[in-house]
């Protein structure tokens, strides 16, 4: 008889399962890295309108709804062979920096430092009970995110403004002044937030060097000159530390191979054949400049703490914070600068095949889309980040399960590093559990 | 004693979730008079307690896990909430109903083994009953508060009531005089710079489910220029009155607008609409509900049924 038993793990968004396949020692043989729901967004909507994807798309995740949001609208222009306007432009970019500040700050309050607690049961409300200072203000001061998202974009969860061809309406200058303002007002409650998160991350330095990164290749998004940039930069498969080895753009099929894997409601990604990982961390590792004084300083503190290089998934929870310092000082200085003028270009072409690339918080997300004559979707292809990781956790996970004995340690373990990734498992699934199962015969 | 609270999620977004994560982070007085038992996003607890004061499902049913969790939650809580359009109607990952999900599966993924089950996308109120059912895609903040607040005194929340997105909007609705209807609707997104920003985009001959949809939204869409899709779910009348339909409600309102008797001519614009924008449309959060299923005219059964047959039926109305 196999032996089966389950030990379900918490503190990531969505659901997932960890299948830990046993030799007949009992020791794991092999991991993998399960989502276990589906929603179909690729297929249901063919034969409706395509000018309505961006206001469908952000409903496969309401924690990073924005990202998709603004990815369908880029790839509609490109559907319709137009160029938004710049102003259009700007307000996609800071659409999209809003949502990585709320997303970084409120990953790390609400499930990344949870996880590194050494309770026995870890929780946002067990971490808010030990320290208010952190994790309610932390999610107050996320809020100011969706704040900016309503007042840019619509509305605070499932933005509504981005169109093929640019935004139906640029924000009215009042509002914009108002929440710059704000945000200026709660710099200082920012920085005294994110110090006491860093103060968490760093208690548990010893776990960099625990769990290492068992994939070489990342893929992330840079301006032409090496800074950050979330929305409209060039994104590149690199080796940390070696070379850019690919660009992905419209043709981004030559550079990343989906593989369904017969376990997962998730595909695999890989580029030639070799996961990659993606998110934070890969852009902590690619990008020269955060674009903001200080948050190159935060990023210098980290280097001297991690070294150049940190390859362990626990370093994204590094990378997170300097992003979330990063991105708010950039949507800053994106609202005080005027945004008016035209923005919005019509559509060249009624049909067409486009893609939008950009970084959402966890990472590259790629839209693919075609769109026939009579307005209707004819195709749709989606790239998540979490889609891209997936190939990365499994080899990280089987780098540190493998000819171990199942336990309550290495599960502990196990969902700290997927918490690491912060997968987001909304287009798939909800919760991950790790299931040991014998193999049978031992076999592979 | 605070509130044995557990937040279980099926097959979703999870922006209900941010939605109330946001909440309890402001007003911590509730967050202090709830203690989280469950809720996979932000707790570390791996099973669904035996003992739950309160439980609020938010996402579909869409996989015999979801169906499970749903039967096990309104056995354990002595208050279940249904929250959003996803547990109320399906929300819109039923439109995958549309299609048939096992050739999906294999289009998309080949052979899948343990992975659970598909079932047809519905609310949970098909398989539970429920306390309270609050749709909108996510409910917003007014509407989730008195709920946690009702939940933290130990009592049963009142649904709220809201009237349509029109009540919310702030474009006129004027009457059409001398509009020949089969001629007024057009397909597409209204083009900024195209339409006049302060007049009703039925009036201006688009596709808006203002007046078919539960508001609270704030008109967020027809406010930043573009037609009200429909994510907060049928207005409550719909609901309630088996003899009211979304298109054929919607059609009525059109009547009205063009100044026709709508006994007469609710067919007339409804083939209209249908004709130019197709069935699925209204349909688009809630397409296999049970209650909208059940209605006598039937269209989105009949939209269901094109499934089967591979081709489409639902333009004969």
């Amino acid at each position: 008889m196999p032996r089966e038993y389950k030990l379900p793990m918490t503190l990531i968004e969505g659901h997932a399962e960890v299948l830990l396949l046993l030799d007949d020692k009992d020791r794991v043989l092999d991991v993998r890295y399960s989502g276990t729901d589906v929603r179909f967004f690729e297929r249901f909507w063919v034969g409706l309108p395509g000018d309505e994807l961006p206001r469908v798309v952000p409903m496969i995740c309401g924690v990073c709804s924005t990202s998709h949001h603004v990815c369908s609208a880029k790839a509609l222009d490109h559907v319709y062979g137009v160029e938004a306007p710049e102003p259009a432009k700007r307000l996609r970019r800071m659409l999209n920096l809003a949502l990585h500040f709320n997303n970084q700050l409120l990953h790390l309050v609400a499930m990344g430092l949870p996880s590194l607690a050494n309770s026995e049961v870890k929780g946002l409300q067990p971490l808010a009970k030990a320290r208010p200072s952190l994790v309610l203000r932390g999610l107050r001061l996320a809020r100011l995110g969706l704040d900016a998202i309503k007042v840019l974009g619509g509305r605070p969860i499932h933005p509504v403004v981005a169109v093929g061809g640019g935004v139906v309406r640029l924000p009215p200058r009042d509002e914009l002044e108002k929440l710059a303002e704000a945000m200026k007002a709660r710099l200082g409650e920012l920085r005294e937030v994110l110090e006491e998160a860093y103060t968490l991350v760093v208690a548990r330095k010893e776990l960099i060097d625990e769990v290492k990164l068992a994939t070489r290749l990342a893929i992330a998004t840079r301006d032409d000159r090496g800074a950050y940039e979330l929305t409209y930069g060039e994104t590149v498969v690199f080796e940390p530390g070696g070379g850019e080895l690919a660009r992905i753009g419209h043709d981004y099929q030559k550079a990343l191979e989906e593989k369904p894997v017969e376990y997962s409601y998730v595909r695999h990604v890989y580029h030639k054949g070799k996961p990659l990982f993606t998110g934070a961390l890969a852009r902590f590792l690619l990008c020269k400049s955060y674009g903001s004084p200080e948050a190159d300083e935060l990023r210098d503190r980290v280097r001297e703490e991690l070294g150049d290089k940190p390859l362990s998934p626990v370093a994204y929870h590094y990378a997170r914070l300097v992003e979330a310092l990063a991105a708010y000082h950039q949507l800053l200085e994106e609202l005080q600068k005027p945004l008016e003028g035209e923005h919005y270009t019509r559509p060249a072409r009624a049909s067409g095949e486009g893609v939008g690339v950009v970084e959402a918080p966890r990472g590259t997300l790629v839209h693919h889309y075609r769109v026939g004559e009579d307005g209707a979707t004819e195709y749709v292809n989606i790239i998540t980040p979490t889609a891209i990781n997936a190939a990365s956790i499994e080899e990280t996970l089987r780098s540190l399960a493998v000819g171990e004995k199942p336990s309550k340690e290495l599960a502990d373990r196990i969902n700290l590093v997927v918490t690491c990734y912060d997968p987001c498992m909304s287009c798939a699934t909800h919760m991950v559990r790790v299931r040991a199962v014998r193999a049978r015969g031992g076999r592979r | 004693m605070p509130v044995r609270l557990a937040v279980v999620p099926l097959t979703g977004c999870g922006g209900c979730e941010m939605r109330l994560a946001d909440i309890l982070a402001r007003r911590s007085e509730l967050l202090e008079g709830i203690e989280v038992v469950y809720w996979p996003l932000v707790h570390s607890a791996r099973e669904l307690p035996e003992r739950v004061d309160a439980a609020i499902l938010v996402g579909t049913v869409a996989t015999e896990r979801d169906a499970k969790l749903v039967r096990e939650a309104r056995k354990r809580a002595r208050i279940l909430i249904a929250l959003g359009t996803c547990a109320v109607f399906g929300g819109v990952s039923s439109q995958a109903d549309y299609m048939v999900k096992k050739k999906l599966v294999e289009e998309l993924y080949g052979q899948l083994r343990g992975v659970p089950g598909l079932v047809r996308t519905r609310g949970v109120t098909e398989l539970v009953e429920v306390d309270a059912a609050i749709p909108r895609c996510p409910p917003p903040e007014d509407l989730v508060e008195p709920v946690l607040e009702a939940l933290v005194r130990g009592q049963r929340p009142v649904p709220p009531v809201r009237d349509s997105v029109c009540s919310e909007c702030p474009r006129m609705m004027e009457p059409l005089e001398g509009v020949d209807p089969e001629k007024h609707f057009r397909p597409g997104l209204p083009k900024p710079g195209e339409v006049d920003p302060n007049r009703c985009l039925l009036v201006q001959g688009y596709l808006c489910l203002g007046p078919v949809t539960s508001g609270g939204c704030g008109a967020a869409c027809p406010r930043a220029g573009l037609p009200c899709f429909g994510c907060g779910g049928p207005v409550s009348l719909i609901v309630e009155r088996p003899d009211l339909d979304i298109p054929t409600a919607l059609a009525t309102v059109i009547a009205g607008l063009f100044g026709l008797d709508p006994a007469k001519h609710t067919t007339r614009i409804l083939r209209t609409l249908v004709r130019t924008y197709g069935l699925r449309r209204f349909y688009v959060f809630t397409l296999s509900s049970r209650q909208l299923l059940a209605k006598p005219r039937g269209y989105a059964r009949r939209l269901m049924a094109e499934r089967r047959v591979g081709r489409r039926l639902a333009e004969r109305v």
